[in-house]
């Protein structure tokens, strides 16, 4: 059997733009700590020459997505020559800051993700950062077509969308990275291995902040207005895989979240910021919770998780100074940490004196940077998993979507991780997928 | 008009079920409120009814659903929803509705009829969705495709196969490259291994799209027994980028022995930049027979850069076995080498790390003794500080100083007794590192057991040496530290008392307030006099104190202020008092020439903080005094109109 790289069989396999990519900047990275843009690959200004750098789509750029695209541009060995909206005043507002950046007129814009794929075989990547609702979708089609992912969060739907994103990232060997971020972050980590490292004694409960909105979602429609033209607005592809509904300017102004449709709930919305955290902090990041405790209120403050391991995770609305919350509590002490902490608040100061050790332990032991993008591509080149694995996210997001379930249905819930079912819950299961609209399906 | 009425009429009463139903309902009984939401599909309920009567029965519908809901399959406007409902509905005659469905729909309703058949795996479908793989439409030939892998029986893997041969566009490769993974992934979980097997071997040997030929090796690899190692081994080596990425993927899913061994084989054979990768997998698999060749590529490895990434990927392995590889290169010549196995042996989990730390600061060498002395440090290693005690008492300078610095990060009470004793002896040596060593471990924890050693030490050893010590104080506050500086500031040596003096100005808590006055009073020495002074008005500025407490400190040194020069210091911290009292007060002032300026600048400083406050009308009009008094007005023309016009108001 021969191998080749071209699509024809036999073909010879001259070393292109990809190729010549990998291994002149792996050659590099072998040098330097993994999170440095290597020396080698840098050209005589500082910049990666345009033949090496990662090359990059965005798709859905409005708010979070101009965030990450602000975030990303300054990593020196990286290009982006598209971006990709369902709205003519996003792709607009993209392409204008990438030029900007590039000091060009380049980025390229597409209306129609297969467009966007099917016409930019040179993409190595994409970053993800549309609505809720087309996170998994786009994620698992681009994955299909060979580019490497950075989905926002929360990046699945449902149970059944985040195991096809696994085993689609699985499946063609893609780099996929969620946005839970705070796994990069330093104050996180430093409580995570507070816990990871028995400090804080045998650990038995961890609390995950649930920061504002509801657990249960609309199901109404807004007013039908008339549709703006295709180019201006498109729709059909908004909408995606979402059940067809009529349109309303709200809707692509952001206000499409509370709407079942559309959105993963309060739960959904926070616990893709914290569930993460917390299953990380327990040894329980390739599992979901297997007990879910229905509470009557309306979003589910003070639920509680319980984990195979017998650690239970509590949501809790208030007790936090920043949104993001974690709080690990353990026999013999306690951190908590959310956005904007100084430092991490903890239940004796001797627990802050090895705080730099932990951090620099982490970063020998997982040879991972402080900073979510930049692992995201250092994995690309190295072809190694990111902290926020496919697997990592669907778990996590398999704990938000059975929480979610169990505040609909308004009752507790038994959940089998290994199954990935509710072991006597028949209607519960039938809430682990939806319907998608054709042709937006996987 | 009727109908409208009648059909309006028949989904309030389907309504009005639905709530009487969810209000009565036990939790977990069969939904009788189905009933409701098929009478609405069957009504002319508006679509928005309808879309949601379709969501509620792919959550409650059974089979008295199925029938109303495939008969949306071909409407241009509920066909999804429908759809929606039908896959989530458990009884197998859903089935036979949606492949009844094939033959009445096309375009996107065919191909999400199709979609569906995939999502329910219903094998009967197979001979109906090949028939569609060559559909004229795209998205119907290529929904077929998915549908068919999902399925995943003999008969759909073997149209896929045929299909395989077929298909130009590359799309419609891609998705039939797709559904034959998804197909040999279900042999492989069906435990149909050899049918899996032959799957990935047909792809492999097709020409695909780059992603599914990397698919496709990577699942030759993983589901390939002893055939699928040969394929990692070979595909290593191959000079395709593609397929060296699959190997490396699937050689991280194979976590094994061989997978282990495979990697190390390839190694001496390939291209740096790919040994590179092939050391990092071996490090992300965790595998302890990686632990011996690693280790013996890093001391003997083909370069400095390749032995780096070896100690990194033992790092990684994070096994106890790695540990003396790195305790060997420590003090290795190559210097990237020693500082990566000291990073490597830093991070290792465990005691036996910290016991190893231990064991090589016996060690004859003095690059590994002095390794060996920053990883205490590293690794907190507490039990080493008697040890860390010995070397900063004897040996090299370059050790002792070290062994300071951890003492430094480690030390507690009884490493800080011993330090202080060594500080304060005539002719100690290392004075600067070991003050630095005091000073860190008293200021890092309680104050309490060091205050008291301090202040005995106070009155011994060098000049220099006491005003650390008077700092250290000075830091650590509270009553008994103030005592002792207070008491060095009054009673010391000349240079104890000047440092202690010092001390006491640079005091953070008010408590330190009286003795600085007192100070003021009664010292002879005018330059200490003026520091104290300095400092006394510092803590006087401090806003927390609020302004009765703040002026009447002011008035308490105004007693003693002797020249222009503290009248000045005094006006600067009055102008900081927000309050009318200290306003009047300024004003008993604004004839004194000296200071004009000073006094002008207080009471505009005041105007303006009693003009921003709650009370600004109440003050006025005596703002308007003082600044026409003083002479301010003119040159603070806006602030004097500000205040008339409040006063005015007040009137």
């Amino acid at each position: 059997m021969k191998f080749t790289t071209s699509a024809e069989p036999g073909a010879a396999a001259p070393l292109n733009r990809r190729q010549f990519l990998r291994r002149s900047a792996l050659a590099a990275s072998a040098l330097a700590a993994p999170w440095i843009v290597p020396g080698r690959a840098l050209g005589l200004n500082g910049a990666t020459p345009a033949s090496e750098r990662i090359v990059l789509g965005g798709i859905g750029l409005g708010p979070r997505g101009t965030h990450d695209l602000r975030w990303m541009l300054p990593e020196k060995d990286i290009q982006f020559v598209a971006v990709c909206d369902a709205q003519a005043s996003r792709r607009a507002a993209a392409k204008s800051l990438v030029d900007q950046h590039y000091d060009n007129r380049d980025c390229a814009t597409f209306r129609d993700l297969r467009e966007l794929l099917a016409q930019r075989a040179d993409l190595d990547a994409v970053l993800i950062a549309t609505g809720d609702r087309w996170h998994a979708l786009a994620s698992i089609w681009a994955m299909r077509a060979g580019k490497d992912v950075y989905s926002e969060k929360p990046s699945s739907m449902t149970i059944t969308e985040g195991r096809a994103v696994l085993e689609t990232a699985r499946r063609y060997g893609r780099v996929y990275q969620t946005g839970t971020q705070r796994l990069s972050e330093d104050h996180f980590t430093f409580a995570n291995e507070l816990a990871r490292t028995g400090r804080l004694g045998k650990i038995f409960a961890v609390r995950a902040h649930i920061a504002s909105d509801l657990a249960q979602m609309s199901h109404a429609w807004l007013a039908p207005e008339p549709e703006p033209g295709r180019d201006e607005v498109d729709w059909d592809e908004w909408l995606g895989p979402c059940p067809w509904r009529p349109y309303n300017n709200i809707y692509i102004r952001g206000g499409w979240r509370g709407y079942y449709d559309f959105h993963t709930s309060c739960i959904g919305e926070w616990g893709a910021h914290t569930f993460a955290q917390c299953q990380a902090a327990i040894g329980a990041g390739d599992t979901s919770g297997i007990q879910y405790k229905y509470v009557n209120n309306a979003t589910g403050d003070g639920m509680v998780i319980t984990f195979a391991n017998g650690i239970r995770m509590v949501l809790q609305r208030e007790g936090w100074h920043g949104t993001c919350g974690v709080k690990f509590e353990g026999t013999e002490g306690w951190v908590s940490v959310a956005d904007g902490y100084r430092l991490p608040e903890v239940s004796s100061p001797v627990l802050l004196q090895d705080y730099s050790r932990l951090v620099k332990d982490y970063l020998a032991r997982s040879q991972r940077p402080m900073s979510h993008v930049r692992d995201f591509f250092d994995c690309i080149r190295s072809r190694r998993l990111p902290v926020a694995s496919a697997e990592v996210m669907h778990h996590s997001m398999s704990t938000v979507h059975a929480a979610n379930i169990c505040m609909w249905l308004k009752r507790d819930l038994r959940y089998d991780p290994a199954e990935e079912r509710f072991p006597d819950d028949p209607e519960a299961n039938r809430l682990r997928a939806r319907g998608m609209r054709a042709p937006w399906v996987i | 008009m009727k109908n409208h009425f009648f059909s309006a009429f028949g989904v309030i009463i389907s309504w009005l079920a639905l709530a009487v139903w969810l209000e009565a309902a036990p939790a977990r009984a069969v939904d009788p409120g189905a009933a409701a939401f098929i009478a609405t599909l069957q009504s002319s309920a508006l679509p928005k009814e309808k879309s949601e009567a379709c969501r509620q029965l792919a959550r409650v519908g059974g089979v008295e659903a199925i029938a109303p809901l495939a008969a949306l399959l071909d409407d241009p406007l509920l066909s999804d929803m429908a759809r929606y409902a039908l896959e989530r509905i458990p009884e197998v005659s859903v089935n036979a509705e949606l492949r009844a469905a094939l033959g009445r729909t096309q375009g996107r309703q065919l191909a999400g009829v199709i979609t569906s058949l995939g999502v329910r795996k219903d094998a009967d479908a197979t001979p109906l969705l090949a028939a569609l793989l060559n559909a004229s439409e795209a998205e119907v030939a290529e929904a077929a495709a998915l549908a068919l892998g999902s399925i995943g029986g003999a008969d759909a893997i073997q149209a896929l196969l045929r299909q395989l041969e077929r298909s130009d566009a590359a799309s419609r490769r891609l998705a039939v490259a797709e559904g034959l993974l998804r197909g040999a992934e279900a042999r492989w979980a069906a435990g149909d291994r050899s049918e899996a097997r032959k799957i990935y071997q047909a792809l492999t040997e097709s020409p695909l799209p780059p992603s599914a030929q990397m698919a496709a090796i990577r699942g030759a690899i993983v589901h390939g027994g002893r055939a699928g190692r040969r394929l990692l081994a070979a595909s290593l080596g191959d000079p395709g980028e593609v397929v060296f990425q699959a190997a490396i993927r699937a050689s991280l899913e194979l976590r094994s022995s061989a997978t282990a061994t495979a990697l190390i084989r390839a190694l001496p054979e390939l291209p740096f930049e790919r040994q590179c990768l092939v050391l990092r997998a071996l490090g992300d698999l965790g595998l302890p027979e990686a632990i011996r060749p690693l280790g013996r590529l890093a001391e003997i490895g083909w370069g400095s850069e390749a032995r780096v990434e070896a100690l990194r990927a033992l790092a990684r392995i994070g096994s106890p076995g790695a540990l003396p590889v790195f305790c060997s290169l420590l003090a290795d010549a190559d210097a990237p080498v020693a500082e990566a196995a000291q990073a490597a042996l830093g991070a290792a989990p465990g005691k036996e790390a910290d016991a190893l730390v231990l064991q090589l600061l016996n060690s004859d060498d003095p690059r590994i003794k002095l390794a060996a002395i920053e990883l205490t440090g590293r690794r907190r290693i507490y039990e080493a500080n008697p040890r860390l005690l010995r070397e900063a008492g004897a040996g090299s300078d370059e050790i002792r100083l070290a062994a300071l610095r951890k003492l430094g990060e480690l030390g507690g009470e009884g490493e800080f007794k011993v330090l202080l004793e060594r500080l304060v002896q005539p002719a100690g040596q290392d004075l600067e590192a070991t003050e630095a060593a005091v000073t860190a471990i008293a200021l890092r924890g309680a104050s309490t057991p060091y205050v008291l050693p301090l202040a005995a030490a106070l009155g011994r050893g060098a000049p220099e040496i006491q005003a650390a010590l008077l700092h250290i104080l000075a830091a650590l506050g509270g009553p008994e530290a103030l005592r002792a500086v207070t008491y060095a500031a009054r009673q010391g040596e000349k240079s104890a008392r000047s440092a202690a003096v010092r001390a006491l100005a640079d005091w953070s808590s008010p408590d330190a307030a009286p003795a600085l006055l007192a100070l003021v009073r009664d010292a002879g020495d005018a330059p200490e006099r003026a520091i104290c002074l300095r400092g006394y008005l510092r803590i006087a500025g401090q806003g927390e104190l609020g302004d009765a407490a703040r002026l009447r400190m002011v008035k308490e040194a105004a007693d003693l202020v002797r020249d222009t020069e503290e009248r000045k210091l005094l006006l600067g911290m009055l102008g900081g008092i927000g309050s009318a009292d200290a306003l009047d007060y300024v004003m008993m002032r604004v004839e004194d020439e000296p200071v004009r300026a000073e006094t002008r600048a207080a009471i505009v400083s005041i105007s303006r903080k009693l003009l921003a406050g709650p009370a600004a009308r109440q003050h006025a009009s005596a703002v308007v005094q003082a600044l026409e008094k003083s002479g301010a007005a003119a040159s603070e023309a806006d602030l004097l109109a500000a205040a008339k016009k409040l006063a005015g108001g007040a009137n």
